[in-house]
């Protein structure tokens, strides 16, 4: 058993040392020769006969005098942008007298006539097609073992709009897009800091997608951005196809229930999260952006609470607990209450439950097993279907299945409430959802065993497990346990904002001051300002 | 996982020191047949008495910082009788583990779900428990302030709630009681909650700053001496003399809570707060036996040994006594006394050794 194993993780190391070699090789690369059709040929050979491929022969200089090619790919590039600032300037102004070399022309091509920015020198074949398949184009130059790579790219994207999983009415409307440059753009407008520090990457072997990690340089512990790098680094993957991709790859506890990375859609919360000291990772292609560490408590915070008065946020806040305890507990405490503990019932409720309850059929966690399962099921299929079809569903969910499984004397009419209950607590804490799916059915599996002593070891087990997840060697229950008595001022509550003096003590302990006490009374004389 | 791997700071000590007295609470009450309505003072005496013999064992701890008992056991009496007084106190341990598990059971059979059978209690907690053993001390020691937290707003709660029931002249008349009984009343409330914080030596050592033990690990004591006296003056100012009849005076005094004819029957709510303490007991217990075993047998970690020793302690639970009377007979004949070298004589006399041994000698800044 154990030399298979052995035998299995030498057999994987070797075939990791082989692929090393194997990009090592193609890293180092071919160059590019002075001849143009060859170079076009190498391109061809790797690049195939897509149709969206273009490759555009032409004479450059108003004399005709050079041979040279553009590559690009249909549909990445601008094409208006690429006849009046490419095609036309080297076509028609381009004067060069015959004693230039060829590799000066391609020089003063990218001095004089090219006016777009960003323009790299490349020489080695890899990095052309790197170029084109990000979308940029390349002129190749006959005589010029040198090619240029000019950004051009433009390509149908969806505009900046409302998130859809984190809608609010105060606060700014706009979310992330599909595209990496954009999204960083939007974060950028938010925080004008030369210490906005991003890093770079590409993971992927087929997909070569984007990566990113931004973070507030001063304030981030620089321990954290290493160990992300040494995570990111560790990914061997052919394709991310969106940014739970890399949380799976990089979470500390990859069998959790619970996510220890975090995903936000809006870039002033994001913001908010650099600026405590957290590190946020972009990637191309998804507008969710992931945040670490992610404690526990964040779920259950909302961008809106620090934008509205300190009152109510912290009362919605509250609210926010109380329904993540309705929503995972309320079916496994009516089971417990009605198998178990009818004693504890207060007596004039316990006839009207046991009235319900008549002629019932199923014990009550069978009951509530079914009907959970349904409500499941039904917002399964709601979430995916085309709106018209999404009422259907809806009426055939509440009357059909409700209304008429109660008058049936299927089901108990207070086994409807509960399960409603539930399920529309469940929706207060959207980004624990699923988590709360999971552990509604264990709380109901332990409850209809074992009733409360059931549910009192099974909360046990989870806060046990709870308070022994790290994520990104933060502890996830932080600041309740440990207790940290600063981080209680936005945790149960949300303190004023010129209260919270320091940001949390284990993210951000590099640099803990967040503010100075600016709050200031009216002074006397601004007091009476209206008075005469 | 290392034995002394998670260092714990002095707060969650503090936490852990209360939590693990709070879960007591329901097995002394068989001191309230001998002491009756002074059951309070025989509590305020032990906690006096208590004091000197806590600040020996932080003292030991202080002194031989990092050591855990088996290990200041060899440094002291030489490794030959150094050994034996190990194996004796993980004995103590092992006793406190299966019958703390086996009150558990008790406690669940006799008042919540008396038709399950008590090997379902004791087996699905000594799961969870063994989960938690598993992470090592820090879990425990960091939900500990939730589960004191929740202890002191269950006592004032239902003190409050029962404000209309309270009875002070039940406490009348106060010194009646024979000194021998009260003697042998104080003797078990500082046997049994409060000395057994004795085991602690052996998570000191996980301490990550031990300048303050001391103070950290007094105020541990008092918080939960001063949640059991609150508990016991409760339940004797409500219930009087009927308290003495029922076996569990707590969970009988919440029982008569009854507000507006809803708020009725709330002792689930009590039963949940006695279970939390007692997991922490447990758990505690559980990793201190496990620890001495592996520092004894010089292991390096004790994860091979959660399933066995937690099995043997699980099967010890089923066997011993044959029912909570007998359980309670020999807690106050025999096991009071059992207890007194651990507690009272050997932790003293090791201190006193080590003072004039002038003990731990240092070799560079290794303790040896």
């Amino acid at each position: 058993m154990f030399n298979y194993l052995k035998k299995i993780i030498h057999y994987k190391k070797a075939i990791t040392k082989h692929t090393n070699n194997l990009d090592d090789e193609k890293d180092q690369g071919v160059s590019l020769t002075s001849h143009l059709d060859e170079n076009l040929n190498m391109l061809k050979n790797i690049l195939g006969n897509s149709n969206d491929i273009i490759i555009k022969l032409l004479n450059i200089g108003n004399n005709h005098d050079y041979k040279g090619a553009l590559v690009y790919i249909d549909g990445l590039v601008d094409k208006t942008m690429l006849y009046e600032s490419i095609m036309r300037p080297l076509q028609n102004e381009m004067s060069c007298s015959k004693d230039c070399s060829n590799l000066t022309v391609l020089d003063r091509i990218n001095e004089r006539l090219l006016s777009s920015t960003n323009i790299d020198n490349v020489s080695k074949i890899k990095l052309l097609i790197d170029n084109i398949l990000t979308g940029n184009t390349v002129l190749l130059l006959d005589g010029s073992n040198q090619a240029l790579a000019i950004p051009l790219q433009k390509w149908e994207k969806r505009s900046i709009e409302q998130p859809v999983t984190e809608s609010v009415v105060r606060g700014p409307h706009q979310g992330f897009t599909e595209t990496i440059s954009t999204n960083i753009t939007l974060l950028r407008r938010i925080i004008k800091n030369p210490d906005l520090r991003m890093e770079s990457y590409t993971i992927g072997d087929q997909t070569n997608t984007n990566v990113c990690i931004v973070y507030m340089k001063d304030i981030v512990n620089p321990k954290l951005i290493t160990e992300i790098n040494t995570r990111l680094d560790r990914i061997k993957t052919d394709a991310i196809l969106e940014s739970g991709y890399i949380e799976a790859f990089i979470e500390d506890a990859p069998y959790s229930i619970f996510a220890t990375v975090g995903n936000c859609e809006k870039p002033d919360k994001v913001a908010s999260k650099i600026l405590e000291g957290r590190a946020a990772i972009f990637v191309d292609g998804s507008p969710f952006v992931l945040t670490v560490p992610l404690l526990f408590i964040e779920n259950f915070q909302s961008t809106e609470d620090y934008y509205s008065r300190p009152y109510f946020s912290s009362m919605t806040r509250l609210l926010r607990f109380v329904s993540y305890f309705i929503t995972i507990l309320s079916p496994g405490i009516y089971v417990a209450l009605t198998t178990y503990h009818q004693e504890l019932i207060p007596t004039q409720l316990l006839f009207t439950m046991a009235a319900g309850q008549y002629g019932i059929p199923f014990p009550s966690a069978i009951e509530t097993l079914i009907m959970l399962i349904i409500f499941d099921i039904l917002r399964e299929a709601g979430i995916r279907l085309p709106k018209p079809v999404g009422s259907a569903v809806s009426i055939v969910g509440a009357l059909v299945l409700g209304e008429s499984a109660v008058s049936a004397g299927l089901i108990s009419p207070f086994m409807v409430i509960i399960v409603a209950l539930t399920a529309i607590s469940s929706f207060v804490i959207s980004s624990q959802t699923d988590s709360a799916a999971i552990l509604r059915y264990f709380f109901l599996l332990l409850a209809g065993l074992f009733g409360a002593f059931g549910l009192i070891m099974g909360f046990l087990f989870i806060l046990v497990y709870l308070a022994s997840l790290r994520s990104f060697g933060t502890p996830y229950l932080l600041p309740i346990s440990p207790l940290s008595m600063s981080g209680m001022k936005d945790t149960f509550i949300r303190a004023p904002i010129w209260a919270m003096l320091k940001r949390p003590k284990t993210i951000g302990k590099y640099n803990l001051n967040r503010q100075t006490e600016s709050y200031m009374k009216p002074t006397e004389n601004n007091r009476n300002i209206n008075d005469e | 996982m290392n034995i002394k791997e998670g260092k714990i700071n002095n707060s969650q000590l503090m936490f852990l020191v209360a939590s693990f007295m709070l879960g007591t609470s329901t097995f002394i009450h068989f001191m309230d047949t001998i002491a009756f309505h002074d059951s309070w003072l025989a509590i305020l005496t032990a906690f006096v008495i208590c004091i000197p013999f806590v600040l020996c064992y932080s003292a030991l701890a202080k002194r031989f910082q990092g050591k855990d008992l088996i290990q200041i056991n060899d440094i002291i009496y030489g490794s030959f009788l150094g050994k034996i007084i190990s194996i004796l106190y993980i004995v103590y341990f092992f006793l406190l583990l299966s019958l703390n598990l086996k009150g558990l059971g008790d406690f669940y059979v006799g008042y919540v779900m008396p038709e399950t059978p008590k090997p379902v209690f004791i087996i699905i907690f000594a799961l969870v428990c063994a989960y938690t053993v598993g992470h090592g001390l820090e879990p425990m020691a960091r939900i500990s302030h939730l589960t004191v937290t929740y202890a002191i707003f269950v006592i004032t709660g239902t003190f409050l709630l029962l404000y209309s029931e309270v009875d002070f002249t039940n406490f009348l008349p106060i010194f009646e009681l024979p000194i021998k009984d009260f003697i042998q009343s104080v003797h078990i409330v500082a046997a049994i909650p409060f000395c057994e914080v004795m085991v602690f030596l052996m998570v000191m050592p996980s301490l990550n700053n031990f300048g303050e033990v001391n103070k950290y690990m007094l105020l541990g004591f008092a918080l939960g001496a001063l949640c059991l006296l609150v508990i016991s003056v409760r339940d004797t100012s409500v219930l009087g003399t009927s308290s003495f009849i029922s076996n569990n005076a707590a969970y009988q005094t919440v029982r008569i809570i009854e507000i507006g004819e809803f708020f009725t029957r709330i002792e689930i709510v009590v039963a949940m707060g006695i279970t939390i303490c007692l997991f922490i007991k447990i758990c505690v217990l559980y990793y201190i036996t496990l620890a001495s075993i592996a520092q004894l047998l010089k292991l390096k970690s004790y994860k091979t040994l959660i399933i066995p020793i937690g099995g043997i302690a699980i099967i010890i639970a089923f066997i011993a006594y044959d029912s909570i009377v007998s359980h309670n007979y020999s807690a106050k004949n025999y096991h009071v006394f059992y207890t007194i070298p651990y507690q009272f004589i050997i932790p003293p006399v090791s201190l006193l050794i080590a003072k004039l041994r002038r003990l731990p000698k240092r070799k560079g800044r290794e303790l040896i």
